[in-house]
């Protein structure tokens, strides 16, 4: 089970102003990514940043990647080459992204900007990170990440909430929260 | 001139009912009766415009249609109109054009625009309201009422993003799509992609693959290439389709 990263959209009637998500495999294991920049900007350049990230995921090069670690850095260090305007007015100030990287031994996450962290379990959201977990930081682009959190156990759907909007997911709606359309 | 300037509106409500009557009649102009009555007592005027015994004519309610300010005090707008429409179908467009100048953010004129346009509910009052800060919320309603073919005509008539966003948002993908390529065929440069993907989530190749049988021109093709940049197998895609077509 390769475990997904999904991010919560923002109280409004653009909830994914800026909202980014890409997925990448690579031999042992897979990499997965979602957040958001620029939300309070304007729709183009927050499109145009949402946009650059994924391209920037998908481009990384994972092929010297040999464990889940490996992976989260190349793709935290691709991400830290963007210029910081081309992230919109606040330079990549108000960056919440969530990682979750596995491989055959387990899975981590690790992030910015987050408010919490949880995992679907038999149709229940269970609770990874939350509270005064150290995981949990304020948003923007850090020169390292504050830290990976080991899970004990595999998961296929994680979600993220941001640190402006703690709400946790609900079962019933997280799909549409994400802007997930099955 | 005045028909009832000798006639208290309190009292004489029959006879003033009488006099218009005769005005009308006489095909005079009821405009400067109908002003004093409003100056007034709006009561008696909406009394003689929307009452059960008001004067069935359509030069009349026309007439009142501009004293609607003194209408308004006597009336809630959301009673007003309806009734207005009720007592005049022909004047029914004319009728939702005032009131949705006058209440742009009214929710009452979501059901009142089916009423009155049918398929093309929506037009009216979102081309009104296009310049109010309501614009926006209007869009968002108009399509929770499912008024699809509506929002894609005000999109074809002004070029505006929202309309796709809003239909994108209630999940009408396919009338997203139209009102994507509509909205680019209007203005080239209308962030309507960007505003879909903020209010459908980041991953809108399944919206952007819909407006591919609804591409009318390379103009709005190209455009949608520069606009969905980010999304490469899409890109792909519509690339070969610009390359078969020919210029317009």
């Amino acid at each position: 089970m390769s475990p997904n990263a999904f991010l919560h959209g923002d109280p409004g009637r653009l909830p994914f102003l800026g909202h980014f998500r890409a997925d990448r495999a690579w031999g042992q294991g897979t990499i997965s990514v979602a957040g958001r920049i620029h939300s309070r900007g304007d729709v183009v350049r927050a499109f145009r940043a949402a946009r650059l990230i994924e391209s920037a995921v998908q481009s990384t090069s994972l092929d010297a990647v040999s464990d889940r670690h490996q992976a989260l850095a190349a793709v935290w260090q691709q991400l830290y080459t963007i210029d910081a305007c081309d992230f919109g007015t606040d330079n990549g100030s108000d960056l919440v992204v969530l990682f979750v990287s596995s491989d055959t031994v387990g899975t981590g996450i690790s992030g910015v900007g987050l408010g919490g962290v949880w995992a679907l379990e038999d149709d229940v959201f269970a609770p990874l990170v939350q509270g005064d977990h150290p995981l949990l930081s304020g948003p923007g682009r850090p020169e390292q990440l504050a830290g990976v959190l080991t899970l004990d156990q595999a998961h296929g759907t994680i979600v993220g909430v941001p640190h402006d909007h703690t709400q946790p997911p609900k079962s019933t709606e997280w799909q549409q929260k994400c802007g997930v359309h099955p | 001139m005045s028909a009832i300037a000798d006639l208290d509106p309190r009292r004489d409500l029959g006879l003033i009912r009488d006099r218009i009557e005769q005005q009308l009649v006489r095909n005079e102009d009821p405009g400067p009766t109908l002003r004093d009555l409003a100056q007034r007592n709006p009561i008696a005027l909406a009394d003689l415009v929307i009452g059960p015994r008001a004067p069935r004519d359509v030069r009349w309610v026309r007439c009142a249609l501009e004293s609607i300010e003194a209408l308004e005090e006597a009336i809630a707008p959301n009673g007003l109109y309806r009734q207005l429409v009720k007592l005049s179908p022909t004047l029914q467009e004319e009728i939702l054009r005032l009131a949705a100048r006058r209440h742009p953010a009214a929710s009452w004129l979501i059901e009142l625009s089916r009423q009155i346009e049918g398929q093309q509910a929506g037009l009216i009052h979102l081309t009104a309201s296009s310049g109010h800060p309501s614009f926006t919320q209007n869009c968002w309603a108009h399509a929770a009422a499912g008024h699809l073919p509506g929002l894609i005509a005000f999109t074809t008539q002004s070029g505006r993003p929202e309309p796709a966003a809003a239909l994108a948002a209630h999940k009408h993908t396919d009338a997203a799509a139209i009102a994507i390529v509509r909205a680019l065929e209007h203005s080239p440069d209308a962030p309507v992609v960007q505003l879909v993907a903020a209010a459908w989530g980041p991953d809108i190749r399944s919206i952007l693959r819909m407006t591919l049988p609804h591409l009318r021109s390379k103009k709005a093709a190209l455009s949608l290439q520069r606009h969905g940049q980010g999304y490469a197998d899409f890109d792909v895609l519509l690339q070969t389709i610009i390359s078969a077509m020919v210029k317009s």
